[in-house]
């Protein structure tokens, strides 16, 4: 870490710099091999980590909301029910995704693989809920 | 490349006066936009599906009881991120087992990835999603939080620093030696 802006390296890949400044150090990447080369690696890293990026069960939400219209008791009992409805159902769906195809495995990893699958649509226990809706 | 979910903040911000007034299906409908994201959240931060379940449990129900607390300084996004990220921690210190730093080996589409190749239409994204899962748990607490926050979740330094009660320049520095952490775990499929 020779160069004194090297640290600065992150904020710019992130667009989190000033302008001025953004400018100014992009000038500075075409003549500094180690900033452009960690700019580089930022790159491939943060990729790599983006396979896994939060799942999206948005769908849930309209199906969670028809669930919910069957379930209303009182304030409180409703809003527990609510909490508990939407953490069961978001953990299942990330189970149910990819089908049963883990043999029961309940690790994290395969969570997080079943949670990833793009399209719920497919899926026969979210397609119930859906024709469940009002 | 980030995700940003959810709705607009505005629907957000309408939802949770309606939730402060009393309006119950008003925090259903928060929770439900929000709850694929926290349950995420969770799980990248404690690397198990029922330790995340339990987190976002308690971010729920710890949302519910502070809905008056809510100012509207943040958004709904950040205060419910600053509330599971909390709870996680709270999970993790009651865990008492500190996970130990462990060598990752990678498979060879992560380390075509990581090596600049492109992914191709064949390639195990499943294997490439496991190697991040047990790189992400190879960090340290600190440094794990804050590229799940970055990296995974999409927040800007500024809802970062909202979510962890940092300034906005530690937030930097922190994500800055978190990915030279980072650098390090992978720096045989790096170079």
């Amino acid at each position: 870490m020779g160069c004194p802006l090297f640290e600065k390296t992150s904020a710019y890949f992130d667009g989190e710099m000033a302008e001025a400044d953004s400018g100014a150090f992009k000038a500075h990447l075409d003549g500094c091999a180690e900033c452009s080369g960690e700019l580089a690696r930022l790159r491939r890293m943060v990729n790599f980590l983006s396979v896994a990026k939060v799942p999206d069960v948005a769908r849930a939400r309209n199906v969670f909301r028809a669930r919910l219209n069957t379930q209303r008791v009182s304030r409180f009992a409703t809003v527990l029910t609510a909490i508990a409805a939407m953490v069961m159902l978001v953990s299942g769906i990330s189970l149910a995704l990819r089908g049963s195809g883990g043999g029961g495995s309940s690790s994290w990893q395969q969570v997080a693989v079943n949670a990833q699958a793009e399209t719920p649509q497919e899926d026969p226990m979210i397609m119930a809920f859906l024709r469940d809706k009002p | 490349m980030t995700v940003e979910m959810g709705a607009p903040e505005a629907d957000d911000a309408a939802a949770m006066k309606r939730a402060q007034a009393g309006d119950d299906l008003a925090f259903e409908e928060i929770i439900a936009r929000h709850s694929g994201r926290l349950y995420g959240l969770a799980l990248y931060l404690s690397g198990q599906a029922s330790d995340a379940e339990d987190i976002l449990q308690e971010t729920l129900l710890g949302a519910y009881e502070a809905l008056h607390s809510f100012e509207s300084r943040s958004s709904v996004k950040t205060w419910l991120s600053r509330i599971l990220v909390r709870q996680a921690a709270r999970h993790h210190r009651s865990q008492k087992v500190r996970r130990k730093a462990q060598p990752v080996s990678l498979s060879e589409e992560s380390q075509a990835m990581l090596e600049g190749s492109t992914a191709g239409p064949t390639a195990d994204r499943e294997a490439v999603r496991m190697d991040v899962m047990d790189v992400l748990q190879s960090l340290s607490a600190e440094h794990r939080e804050i590229i799940v926050l970055r990296d995974l979740n999409g927040l800007s330094y500024q809802q970062i620093s909202e979510v962890l009660g940092v300034p906005a320049g530690t937030v930097e520095s922190r994500i800055f030696r978190a990915r030279q952490e980072l650098k390090t775990l992978l720096k045989d499929y790096l170079e």
